[in-house]
């Protein structure tokens, strides 16, 4: 505590700059505009023969998908590193990783995808930035394999939260659920909306507000009752 | 002296940059800025980038100042401000989600305490200090960032130097002579 303020400023502003010199990206990755549209629509249309190739194996077994309580503090894990890695169900060298479920866009910069991954089909749900200079800005959450082979928490919404993208609720619904609502820890509840339907069955994800934290998702069936899953 | 060729004439005049030259040549400076000015990696990235997809989207005119760097410090450090007061409510609302990303603070003590101390400051007075340590700037260049007098950037400066002094127990001896 004796130095002078000017060494240890400096020392503090080395220190400071060593701390972040491995974030530093050596080349931007400008994309163009125009092209980003194209590129998603031919990685839309890539997904959609990836799926039906998948589906077409049969090697799908939705009971695996799973998660628990205990087993929550594994669910964020960062995502393999660049913007190709994080496609959906699109892994590094451009092959499938998984069952592509669903996509979409959140605001203006990022897109999200859910999928199924692994031999044990783990939900997963991959966000990633598309804006200039953030091929970084990705993260993925899946869920962690069955514990005790038990599928009563098969429907427990995960939740993606990193500061990096957007914080999303996401999971697997009943086929017999119409709509869904998600309620947030304020009492807040958001739009209802319809689950994606896919081969091997319902889900859905839905981005949460800034600093949101959810607390249930709502199932609304068409007969007028509902379940409740809470997080 | 050798002659200067035509080619090597050409090279040595100075021509506007880039946007991939300035991001290259400046980009760890900005997001040392950010992470000082943040106190969180994370948040830092996201100002540094933020900064320069600004200046990226404004490239036709930002290109055209005197230093275009200086405009994306600027840009940086002024939002640095609010994205500070947004991360405080982000951070209490994530805490509380099991599963939590945990980036650890990897600056050592002393260091962490400083920019603590300096995030602590009237926000002009922790923007000068920053870009004054980080980037070893002169006043003028610091008020050209800022867009403020020199006169400003000097009182900013001697404020935090004695509040940090004060509050870090240090010795100012000989501290402000390159300014």
């Amino acid at each position: 505590m004796n130095a002078d303020l000017d060494n240890r400023a400096r020392d503090a502003a080395a220190a400071a700059k060593a701390s972040v010199a491995h974030l530093v990206h050596t080349e931007p990755r400008p994309v163009s505009r125009r092209a980003r549209p194209v590129a998603l629509l031919l990685g839309g249309l890539a997904l959609t023969i990836v799926a039906v190739l998948n589906l077409q194996t049969g090697d799908h077994n939705v009971t695996k998908v799973a998660t628990g309580p205990a087993q929550r503090d594994t669910m964020v894990s960062p995502g393999p590193p660049g913007p190709s890695s994080l496609g959906p169900g699109v892994g590094p060298d451009g092959g499938p990783i998984g069952i592509p479920l669903s996509s979409g866009f959140a605001g203006d910069r990022f897109r999200w995808a859910l999928y199924a991954e692994g031999p044990s089909r783990n939900l997963c749900l991959a966000v990633q930035s598309t804006a200039v200079l953030e091929p970084d800005r990705a993260a993925t959450t899946c869920s962690p394999p069955p514990s005790d082979g038990s599928a009563k928490d098969v429907n427990r919404p995960l939740v993606l939260t990193d500061g990096r993208v957007p914080s999303f609720v996401f999971g697997r619904i009943p086929a017999d659920v119409a709509e869904l609502t998600v309620v947030l820890s304020d009492g807040t509840a958001l739009a209802r909306q319809a689950p994606v339907q896919t081969p091997i069955g319902q889900f859905y994800a839905v981005e949460l507000p800034d600093r949101s934290i959810p607390r249930a998702v709502i199932g609304h069936r068409k007969d007028g009752t509902s379940v409740r899953y809470e997080y | 002296m050798v002659p200067m060729s035509d080619e090597r004439r050409v090279e040595a005049i100075p021509a506007v940059r880039s946007f991939e030259t300035m991001y290259r040549q400046e980009f760890s400076a900005v997001l040392a800025l950010a992470y000082v000015l943040s106190g969180s990696r994370s948040a830092a990235e996201e100002l540094a980038q933020e900064a320069f997809l600004a200046a990226h989207r404004r490239w036709d005119a930002v290109s055209q100042y005197d230093d275009p760097a200086a405009w994306v410090r600027r840009v940086c450090a002024n939002r640095s401000t609010s994205l500070i007061r947004r991360r405080v409510s982000e951070a209490k609302a994530l805490a509380r989600l099991a599963g939590r990303r945990v980036v650890p603070d990897e600056l050592p003590p002393d260091a962490a305490a400083f920019w603590t101390h300096v995030r602590k400051l009237p926000k002009r007075q922790g923007q000068v200090v920053a870009l004054h340590y980080l980037d070893d700037l002169p006043v003028a260049e610091i008020a050209a960032i800022l867009q403020c007098a020199e006169g400003t950037v000097k009182v900013h400066l001697h404020r935090a130097r004695a509040t940090l002094a004060a509050e870090l127990r240090c010795d100012l001896t000989g501290g402000e002579e390159d300014e």
